[in-house]
């Protein structure tokens, strides 16, 4: 038992490590909240789209300098410029929604990738913005991240009862006169927000993951949506802290580790009840 | 913020009341001078082959479609006011899966009473129980929403539509794929609205149903074809002009007039 302690303890005296878990933690919940909307709203792909589009604002913000607050900042203005972006397009557009956004978002990230290669001299690791580095989470990057993630959890909590009726019958919700654009595009900032906070932690490939994967475990193990966001919130978390142990101890990528934990954890979900694994999967849209 | 007022209705105006309405889907003309009133209280069945602009005009109505030309009032004023009307959309159109119970999807009628910030409270959820029993679903009332029948499916909404304080209820085929029983206990329900002055609108396919247990029956082909009691209305030639060669009109020995709507949909 003491050597279990110990092996636990052991990473913890590091600072980067306790810096790293916090916000691993906080990414974990934040994550997997939001993504119970991206779920019921069947917008994992445009969260995905979305965190790739961030990329030229990334690769801006590195050229133009001015730190990490500065690239943080151009990162969230991307991300909410593209988001608004896609919902337009959602509701405007001719052509189909996810063609539309398969082209816009893949030519972003192009950009975004073009613009990195051409200053590879200044010593940006592509690297670390594709899969993240959750280690190297500075005390001002934890300030900014924890900012975040209560704004995100505290506007959801206010919105909650209007935003759950514009994702369950958007008809019924503006019959009751609520705003449903104003809500479709506040989720989607809301989305755009999370997506940013996480880049640190698993980078632009991998958010994908933590926004869907504990809140689909969420689903598998719960009925009711405030109970599923619990659920999803506690195995998000639970990634972090657990894919972070594994990282230390095996020498994984960070980011990996964190959404290989929470996948065995959907598939440990999916054992324990797989009658309702079957309604996830074939839910209709 | 950002949410609009119920607009207090005038007490001489007509529950709903149409004017002239055109409604447009970008060139096409769904709807054509649609000019029609409905009271309090009142039930109307609203037939029509498929493609005559029935959805149409409910959404209209309720305001989830802006009329292109003409006016609709609820109370004196535009549905866009309004929280007292209520649209139920046909059962198709709603995700069941979506992990809410009975009670919580009733409960969402209230939510436009409260407004922004302000939480649902217990008098809220008095109500919806209140709305439940009403239609005799209390026992539901933590049941999934997925695992309801269809007919407890379309009484969860019109209890909804009771916990919104829906002055008027527009029903888009209530009765799809619903057995006889079920259908009664739905009628059972509209009984009750009457009593309470509810307008009542549905949509529907069955004639006799419409000819036999409603006030009026509109008659609709994107115009109005013929609007009124059903034997004023369900007449060879306005049947014929609303459905065309699509419904077989056979005379029997006695006098009656036997029809098929030979259209796809059940109900």
């Amino acid at each position: 038992m003491p050597d279990v302690i110990a092996l636990l303890a052991e990473p913890l005296q590091y600072g980067f490590m306790l810096r790293g878990m916090a916000a691993a933690v906080l990414v974990g919940i934040v994550c997997a909240v939001i993504g119970t909307f991206v779920i019921l709203r069947g917008m994992a792909f445009l969260g995905d789209a979305l965190s790739h589009a961030i990329l030229p604002g990334v690769a801006i913000g590195t050229l133009l300098g001015g730190g990490r607050p500065a690239l943080f900042l151009w990162a969230l203005g991307t991300a909410l410029a593209a988001s608004f972006g896609i919902g337009f397009v959602q509701r405007r557009a001719r052509i189909k929604e996810d063609a539309a956004i398969g082209i816009v978002f893949s030519g972003l990230f192009a950009l975004g990738v073009a613009i990195l290669s051409a200053m590879r001299s200044t010593g940006t690791d592509l690297t670390h913005i594709l899969f993240g580095n959750v280690l190297a989470v500075g005390p001002g990057d934890l300030a900014l991240i924890f900012l975040c993630a209560s704004a995100v959890l505290l506007t959801l909590g206010l919105f909650y009862k209007e935003l759950v009726v514009v994702t369950f019958d958007e008809t019924f919700a503006i019959t009751l006169r609520l705003p449903a654009a104003f809500l479709s595009y506040l989720l989607l900032a809301l989305v755009a927000v999370t997506t940013v906070v996480s880049l640190q932690t698993v980078g632009i490939t991998l958010v994908l993951a933590l926004l869907v994967t504990p809140a689909a475990t969420g689903f598998l193990l719960a009925r009711r949506l405030p109970v599923i966001m619990a659920v999803a919130a506690v195995c998000g978390a639970l990634s972090g802290v657990t894919g972070l142990y594994l990282s230390y101890y095996l020498g994984i990528a960070s980011g990996a580790a964190i959404v290989l934990v929470s996948l065995a954890l959907f598939i440990l979900a999916l054992v324990i009840a797989p009658r309702r694994g079957r309604r996830l999967f074939m839910k209709s849209p | 913020m950002f949410r609009k007022k119920h607009s207090p209705h005038d007490p001489g105006a007509a529950g709903l009341e149409l004017e002239a309405v055109d409604v447009r889907y970008g060139a096409v003309r769904v709807l054509e001078q649609i000019t029609l009133r409905v009271e309090a209280g009142e039930r109307m069945a609203v037939i029509g082959p498929n493609g005559a602009g029935k959805s149409s005009l409910f959404r209209a109505c309720a305001g989830l479609l802006t009329p292109a030309t003409g006016h609709i009032r609820i109370g004196g004023s535009q549905p866009g006011l309004h929280t007292c009307i209520a649209y139920l959309a046909q059962r198709s159109e709603v995700d069941w899966q979506f992990p809410v119970t009975v009670a919580d999807a009733v409960l969402m009628g209230r939510i436009g009473r409260r407004g922004f910030f302000h939480r649902l409270n217990r008098e809220d959820r008095s109500i919806a129980a209140d709305c439940l029993d009403t239609v005799g679903m209390a026992d539901l009332s933590r049941r999934q929403i997925g695992e309801l029948s269809g007919g407890q499916q379309q009484r969860m909404f019109i209890a909804r539509a009771l916990a919104q304080e829906a002055g008027i209820m527009l029903m888009d085929e209530p009765f799809a794929a619903l057995d006889a029983p079920a259908r009664e206990d739905i009628f059972g329900i509209l009984d009750q609205l009457r009593d309470k002055g509810v307008a009542v609108l549905v949509a529907l396919h069955d004639l006799r149903l419409a000819a036999e247990r409603f006030d009026r029956v509109l008659l609709l082909n994107r115009k109005i074809i013929a609007v009124g009691k059903a034997p004023a209305v369900l007449t060879p030639e306005a049947l014929g002009e609303a459905y065309g060669g699509r419904l077989h009109l056979v005379h029997t020995a006695d006098g009656h007039l036997v029809f098929a709507d030979t259209c796809c949909e059940g109900g």
